[in-house]
């Protein structure tokens, strides 16, 4: 049949293929792609929570960053050098966390013995201290002869003379020199 | 239901499903489903497969692009139903680049074939018309409303109605018979 003779009939054809097709059970259908829409959007709540966790866990981990600056931005002032300190060269910032200190008051007479061995410039009187350490605190007489060598070994000629402050041991090392020093003269 | 009403309502029940709340989308779903359904079908000329992948492909995009239903513009309904046209009218798209890379076979169409073929043709003719022309059809055959409510939702008179009835069916006739 031919199309323009199919509409010129009557009743209208158009009005029959507008007219809604009978609606089939739809329950499956309806079940079915009800439970698609709802995986996105249990999806969609899973995202929503774990953005909202994490923005938590950042606000957290930016709390705690600024409270550790702030912490040790108050320790900074609390032992903030001097201006002298800080004015200190590298060489002599590094020097001065080399350079060997004295002898403290509750340091070993072993101890002050190393503290002398590492100095380069008060050996002399480090070794003197240490050796006094040994004849008083330790009464190590050998170790103190050792280090009172070592001081008198290290000075000037000056440091021979006895003084009043010495020891008995140390003012004996020193007339047993002084005595070697002339023979080595008188024989020269 | 008052429009100020229903607007109110579907704005809070958009807000609860973005949020994720599943009764929101069930109250949605389960107040538009058989309408949609109803449409699709009636868009694919009583296709059955065709209207469920369209109904299918409608509700997957409804429920990921939520965000852009705004209930003072239209209906959650009338979103849905814009949606689906899209959906259609993208599928005869597709149709047309396939149609010319394939050939039809040379045999006689049985009638059932020949019933598809007539309802692919509803379907694409339907596609093809301007939407205010689609709009009083639907609500003239799909939703059997009558000229004086047609018209009093629209603003228009009944006769403005009748005479867009007349050139819609007309529109409808030349598109169904330029596919022939």
């Amino acid at each position: 049949m031919h199309e323009h003779e199919f509409f010129s009939r009557e009743p209208d054809p158009i009005e029959a293929m507008l007219r809604p097709p009978s609606q089939p059970d739809s329950d499956t259908l309806r079940k079915s792609v009800y439970a698609q829409t709802i995986r996105v959007l249990r999806r969609r709540r899973r995202l929503r929570q774990f953005a909202y966790a994490a923005s938590l866990l950042l606000s957290f981990a930016a709390g705690a960053g600024v409270m550790q600056l702030t912490i040790s931005g108050e320790r900074g002032r609390v032992s903030a050098p001097s201006a002298q300190t800080t004015s200190e060269s590298p060489q002599e910032a590094l020097g001065a966390l080399t350079r060997p200190r004295s002898p403290a008051p509750d340091d070993s007479a072993l101890d002050a013995e190393w503290i002398a061995f590492d100095s380069t410039d008060r050996r002399s009187e480090l070794y003197r201290k240490a050796g006094d350490r040994y004849a008083k605190d330790e009464n190590d007489l050998q170790s103190a002869l050792r280090c009172y060598s070592n001081a008198l070994d290290d000075g000037t000629e000056q440091d021979l003379a006895i003084s009043p402050d010495d020891n008995w041991l140390l003012m004996a090392i020193k007339d047993a020199r002084q005595k070697e020093k002339n023979h080595a003269k008188q024989g020269s | 239901m008052q429009a100020e009403d229903r607007v109110e309502q579907e704005r809070q029940l958009r807000r609860a499903g973005l949020a994720g709340e599943e009764f929101a989308w069930r109250t949605l779903y389960d107040s538009a489903f058989a309408g949609l359904n109803a449409y699709a079908l009636w868009r694919c000329g009583g296709l059955r497969d065709r209207a469920e992948e369209v109904v299918q492909e409608t509700w997957l995009t409804a429920v990921r692009r939520l965000r852009s239903f705004d209930p003072s513009a239209g209906s959650f309904a009338s979103w849905l139903r814009g949606i689906a046209a899209n959906v259609l009218r993208n599928h005869f798209r597709r149709e047309k680049r396939r149609a010319r890379f394939t050939r039809p076979l040379d045999c006689e169409p049985t009638a059932i074939e020949d019933a598809r073929e007539q309802a692919e043709r509803i379907a694409e003719a339907l596609a093809s018309l301007p939407e205010h022309y689609e709009a009083v059809l639907r609500m003239k055959y799909l939703e059997t409303r009558s000229v004086a409510d047609i018209a009093a939702e629209r603003g228009e008179s009944p006769k403005a109605i009748e005479s867009q009835l007349t050139r819609a069916r007309e529109a409808f006739r030349q598109a169904y018979l330029q596919l022939e």
